[in-house]
């Protein structure tokens, strides 16, 4: 009995191994794309599902997503591309990645025709040394967000206007009026926030005017650029040699010192970050933040805010509106063994048909056109559109994006500042220094 | 006659024949990347690539940078705060618990779970829990009337020792509370018999005997706490500025933000050079105690 239970056991192991050989031998191969999990990595599933669904037997290759962790994923994925890594075929970039990674990159400047798809900003940010890279899929641009339940009382309410004056001449030395948030500059910004901070106007209805993003980290970078653009600054000058000693920079410091000094951000925002700053809004505590805006999208839903979903209102920056645009993008690995299959998947990624199931699958791929379609769906698509097609910028070195070593000095020495730890002109002379240092290397 | 002789050099040498394949093993996990490390030292190198021989400037521009010193400053700092205060407290709840409570090992499970969390975790607990707006230690003080900023300028030094103690609080307890059990009770009942207090017993006979034990805890925590990353990277990114930067967060930004491995390689080489003078005199303290008992 037992014999004969042996005898079928070993045939349906060979029946199997037989019948699933064939198949094995027909199984296209198959194009890993390494991105990382969340929104971005459930919209890129859907693309390779489309793929494979529509075009993998034509083209003759299948797609599939490989996610890992977000966290240290840049580290792991520089490491993987230096050691001239295999494993993936297709890789995720961003705007402050690229310049590092470039060496590993095929560019596919004359390879994809469907380049006037896409907003400029974010070709910029995929470009280096003239040639383009990546197929943008993501973009993000960093605006005040405002409670427009406040901002609106502020527009119609004699009292509260009059004490808004008051406020504005005692601390700035001008009698400001209230405007529209659109037509601030960045002293109009100073005066709402110090209205809406309790410590200085007690009838303010939220403890604090606004909530500053003031970490050490690479991102606050982006939103305090904002406003040193948006006053005619930049980080070099007409020559390429470091300008963080500029007016402009010292002016732009500023909107960040004297808020601090003022209390009118909260002490420990020099310790926040996005989510802190979507806490404090979310929460009905601050007047306005600085945000990067794929916040708005989540503060307007009533399940996670419900108090403040519907009084969330979206501005330009000040000044000139110059918006840093952060960009994802997807590449090809020059080690990999199937560079002609991955320049075929970005080909069909830079069309609008996978760009729309992109987007539909929650990514934020920076073309107008879909944009403005999904303005239902996405209500701060058109105005993200708008801005990133009339004030994007990127921040460039050299002809070529800023990498991420510039953005980590920078980050260091202005939080030092920020947090009115050293002076803001000695911030900005460290952070200059640090630029020369990394120009010289 | 040459097969005993065989048999004889075997048997002798038997215990480092057997210590071959391990050896081997940590050569190859260990002795590598260690040398890859000195070769790398001497290196330019940028964003994973090595640019040619560099000599000692690597050494020279590290040696030279402010950030460093005061990474390495700060991290002293930190490490010899929290573990004073870590062996104290691990030592009080030790004794407590080794007098009152050593019949209830559900309380030593109970202390024992903040060392359980990924440090981390920890870190974004607390970012929570002490969120002005949302964390629950806030409401409550504010309820009292206390408005304490936490992660501000002047709370953020002590919120990062007091979330290092609670995490860590619980492994110098641990350690001490093995120690005590490790005493012989008739010797403290001995002292009693013969007269001695409780203060006296404590003085006398239990802190000399532990004595190699809080050597080798204060020694595992300040190590520990020196190249602390996880829990201040995720509270404070080592800011504002670089002022809770430690050696860790230094040498991580070197590499992985500035993409300078060859800077990041000299700095840990510089700690592990910096890490012997500590490892020699706690040995000797350790050594010294057991020789001692």
């Amino acid at each position: 009995m037992k014999r004969a239970t042996l005898v079928y056991f070993i045939a349906a192991v060979t029946a199997i191994v037989l019948l699933a050989s064939p198949v094995q031998a027909q199984q296209l191969p198959t194009l890993n794309v390494l991105w990382w999990p969340g929104p971005e990595g459930d919209a890129m599933q859907e693309v390779c599902n489309y793929w494979n669904e529509h075009y993998a037997e034509a083209e003759g290759f299948t797609a599939q997503v490989l996610l890992t962790s977000r966290v240290g994923w840049w580290e792991r994925m520089m490491a993987a591309l230096s050691a001239g890594s295999r494993e993936f075929d297709v890789v995720m970039t961003a705007t402050y990645e690229l310049a590092n990674m470039a060496d590993h990159l095929v560019p596919v400047t004359d390879q994809i025709d469907t380049w006037n798809l896409f907003i400029e900003s974010s070709l910029d940010a995929v470009r280096s040394g003239g040639k383009t890279y990546a197929v943008p899929t993501d973009i993000t641009i960093y605006v005040p967000m405002y409670r427009t339940d406040l901002i609106e009382r502020l527009l119609t309410d004699p009292e509260w206007q009059q004490t808004y004056t008051e406020i504005a001449s005692q601390y700035l030395g001008k009698p400001l009026e209230p405007k529209q948030p659109e037509d601030w500059d960045w002293d109009d910004l100073k005066a709402v926030s110090l209205f809406f901070t309790r410590s200085i106007n007690r009838d303010s209805p939220v403890p604090y005017g606004i909530a500053l993003p003031a970490k050490n980290i690479i991102y606050n970078v982006f939103v305090w650029n904002g406003i040193l653009w948006s006053m005619g600054g930049n980080w070099f000058d007409a020559s390429g040699n470091p300008a963080l000693d500029s007016p402009e920079a010292l002016e732009a410091m500023a909107v960040y010192t004297d808020l601090m000094e003022w209390n009118a951000s909260p002490d420990e925002s020099i310790n926040w970050e996005y989510p802190e700053l979507q806490l404090a809004f979310g929460s009905g505590q601050v007047a306005i933040i600085l945000q990067a805006i794929a916040g708005y999208g989540e503060l307007i839903n009533p399940e996670q805010y419900p108090q403040v979903y519907d009084k969330v209102g979206l501005m330009p920056n000040p000044g000139n509106h110059a918006t840093h645009t952060h960009v994802l993008g997807a590449a090809v690995n020059k080690h990999s063994r199937y560079v002609d299959e991955g320049v075929r998947f970005l080909q069909f990624l830079a069309t609008e048909p996978a760009l729309r199931i992109y987007l539909e699958g929650a990514g934020n791929p920076p073309v107008p056109n879909l944009m403005e379609a999904y303005a239902a769906e996405r209500p701060h698509f058109p105005f993200l559109s708008a801005n990133a097609v009339q004030y994007g910028f990127v921040e460039a070195v050299q002809g070529q994006p800023a990498p991420v070593q510039y953005f980590s000095a920078v980050a260091e020495e202005l939080s030092a500042g920020w947090a009115l730890v050293v002076s803001p002109e000695e911030a900005l002379r460290r952070a200059n220094e640090r630029l020369s240092g990394l120009l010289s290397r | 006659m040459r097969a005993n002789s065989l048999s004889t050099w075997f048997d002798r040498n038997i215990r480092y024949l057997l210590l071959v394949p391990l050896g081997a093993l940590l050569l190859l996990l260990l002795a590598y990347p260690f040398l890859f490390d000195v070769y790398l030292s001497f290196q330019e190198s940028q964003a994973g690539r090595t640019l040619g021989f560099a000599g000692l400037s690597n050494y020279v521009r590290l040696l030279s940078d402010a950030r460093f010193w005061q990474s390495l400053a700060f991290s002293l700092r930190f490490a010899l705060t929290v573990t004073a205060l870590e062996v104290f407290l691990g030592l009080g709840i030790a004794l407590f618990v080794d007098r009152y409570l050593v019949k209830n090992q559900w309380v030593v499970a109970l202390f024992l779970m903040p060392m359980l969390v990924p440090p981390v975790l920890m870190g974004i607990m607390f970012q929570l829990m002490l969120n002005r707006f949302v964390g629950v230690l806030p409401y409550y003080l504010s309820a009292l009337g206390v408005n304490f900023s936490f992660l501000g300028r002047q709370g953020v030094m002590a919120t990062l020792v007091a979330a290092d103690v609670i995490q860590w609080t619980p492994f110098a307890f641990l350690i001490l509370f093995s120690g005590l059990q490790m005493i012989p009770p008739a010797l403290r009942e001995a002292a009693a018999v013969d007269g001695a207090r409780g203060g006296q017993v404590l003085r006398l006979i239990v802190l000399p005997i532990l004595l190699p034990t809080i050597g080798i805890t204060a020694f595992l925590r300040f190590i520990e706490a020196f190249r602390t990353f996880d829990l201040i990277y995720a509270l404070t990114g080592g800011g504002p500025g670089n002022l809770t930067t430690t050696v860790s967060i230094y040498i991580y930004k070197t590499a992985f933000e500035q993409w300078d491995f060859s800077g990041a390689v000299v700095g840990s080489l510089v700690l592990l050079v910096l890490a012997i003078v500590p490892l020699l005199i706690s040995m000797k303290v350790v050594f010294r105690g057991e020789g001692g008992a």
